[in-house]
């Protein structure tokens, strides 16, 4: 078996440390680990952790970016599997590195016989990352589009529209990573574990309203007899994840307003979980004319699906989140 | 031709460049002068544009996202013909991106010889030299005057413990203590810096020349 890889990037002081010992103290990690950090940050993972673990620390040369990245790093990796044979390395690379470069070594030669990469998580400090992505040099851009995880820090400190104006901005350098907005207090360290794994290629993946409700639909439009293609031709889906706070009053409007063609397009189904104040999430589900709604534990963060035919996706989007 | 002196004030993102850059040019400008602020880095604080002392401030932002541009640098100062240019160096950018330009004949024939200043957060120095010592040194290295800032917050040793590193990297530079950000004026004019032999000259060259207009 290749050890797994999981890399924790990001500037220094957006909290990779105290991830990582969020994740081990909840013990999500339970194979025999080593922890290669580039960095020395005002946050240690102290030794009672370590020996409780069986965890194993490798510290190389921090401040020098570009000959640690190739050559240390390579070294310090080669060296862990050897004498440990670990079944996980978690590496914590320079905060001024460029994260390409720690993937690329990863995956060059000799390494990708006896590794593999399994989670490459970013994480950023919600209250600093407008001021760092203006003037700090490209590393900065490359550890956010690198990644396929992002985790924004500090959430709990900052209002519901910087998260959400953090998380547009976001966006735009990566558009296909999972960004984690929920306060990591409330937030499992198992469920960030998934999430990092998680290889859904989309949204309605991650929603889990695949297959099994395409062939409810199926039924659905059967019975009405309006549509003679094929059921893959007609259905559309609209999706978003979002970290706005909708609250259940306001969520039981909008989907009773949903039921509405002339203005949405016909909805077949809508699915998701959102917050809906500090503490509370909700998942929900609609089928015209009933809808569900349940507690759940607070997820990474929110996100609605919406299928159907004839979609006016914009009018949907503007209903759930203006 | 009269040079047109050059300022660089160099430190990493929150450090309190433009609030030094403000300070500064509150006590060192002379009725009549125009001062060139030349941005390349946009932080929280804003340089005062105000010409209460009958000064000039003209500010002038550089896209921190590209590299600096020789034209762009030439064309202000052709532009604008500043007595004096303030650049507020990016803190995750190389001095040598700078210094390519200054060498060329055409700016270097415009200006004086550079006075270089860091500017460094005391409770944050540690850290950053520990993790990212390839861009603090070389400022450090090159500057004229270093002020460690807020210090009041650290502990004596470990104010002693920076002071050492910096000096190690440079023991030509004046070294300002200053406990509290708020007090970087008191302390600029208290230890007389802006009357320093090194600062000195210049600005009192170019008072004259100025007053002889």
């Amino acid at each position: 078996m290749k050890t797994k890889i999981d890399i924790f990037s990001g500037f220094l002081g957006a909290g990779k440390t105290t991830l990582i010992k969020k994740l081990i103290d909840e013990q999500c990690y339970t194979d025999q680990i080593v922890i290669i950090e580039n960095e020395f940050g005002e946050v240690g993972i102290d030794g009672s952790i370590l020996k409780k673990n069986n965890l194993q620390v490798k510290e190389i040369n921090a401040g020098c970016i570009c000959c640690t990245v190739a050559g240390d790093f390579k070294k310090a990796i080669e060296e862990a599997v050897k004498e440990y044979q670990p079944d996980r390395i978690l590496i914590e690379p320079s905060g001024v590195g460029k994260l390409s470069e720690v993937l690329q070594v990863c995956k060059s030669a000799v390494l990708k016989e006896i590794v593999s990469v399994n989670t490459v998580m970013t994480v950023v400090d919600v209250l600093k990352y407008e001021m760092y992505s203006k003037n700090f040099g490209e590393f900065y851009k490359n550890q956010i589009q690198y990644a396929k995880t992002i985790l924004l820090s500090r959430t709990q400190k900052t209002s519901e529209e910087k998260v959400e104006k953090t998380v547009e901005m976001i966006r735009t350098i990566n558009p296909k990573a999972i960004i984690i907005t929920t306060p990591w207090d409330l937030l499992k360290g198992q469920r960030i574990m998934e999430v990092g794994e998680d290889e859904s290629e989309s949204l309605s993946d991650r929603v889990k309203i695949g297959r099994m409700t395409l062939s409810q639909k199926h039924k659905s439009l059967q019975i009405e007899k309006s549509v003679h293609h094929h059921a893959d031709q007609v259905f559309e889906t609209w999706g978003v994840e979002t970290s706005k706070h909708i609250p259940k009053q306001k969520l039981e409007s909008i989907l009773t307003q949903l039921g509405s063609e002339a203005t949405y397009g016909t909805v077949l189904r809508a699915k998701g979980i959102v917050q809906t104040d500090e503490q509370q999430w909700i998942q929900f589900d609609y089928v015209p004319k009933e809808q569900q709604m349940s507690s759940i534990e607070p997820d990474y963060t929110g996100r609605i699906c919406v299928i159907g035919s004839h979609l006016q996706k914009e009018a949907i989007k503007a209903l759930f989140l203006e | 031709m009269i040079k047109i002196e050059i300022e660089i004030v160099t430190g990493f993102l929150g450090s309190g460049k433009t609030r030094f850059i403000n300070t500064w040019i509150q006590n060192t400008a002379v009725v009549g002068e125009k001062i060139l602020v030349l941005q390349w880095e946009e932080g929280e604080t804003a340089i005062d544009e105000s010409s209460k002392e009958g000064h000039t401030v003209l500010l002038k932002t550089l896209d921190s996202s590209k590299p600096l541009s020789y034209e762009s640098i030439l064309y202000m100062l052709t532009l604008h013909t500043p007595h004096r240019v303030i650049v507020e160096y990016n803190g995750t950018k190389k001095l040598e991106e700078l210094w390519v330009i200054l060498e060329d004949k055409k700016i270097s024939r415009m200006l004086g010889t550079p006075t270089i200043f860091h500017i460094t957060q005391a409770f944050t120095f540690e850290i950053f030299m520990m993790n990212m010592r390839s861009m603090l040194e070389e400022a450090i290295y090159h500057s004229d005057l270093i002020i460690i800032n807020n210090m009041g917050r650290m502990a004596s040793s470990g104010v002693e413990n920076i002071q050492k590193i910096i000096r190690q990297i440079n023991d030509r530079a004046i070294l300002l203590k200053v406990p509290d950000i708020s007090q970087l004026e008191n302390i600029i004019c208290e230890e007389k810096v802006i009357g320093n032999k090194i600062l000195k000259k210049c600005r009192v060259f170019l008072k004259q020349v100025i007053r002889r207009k």
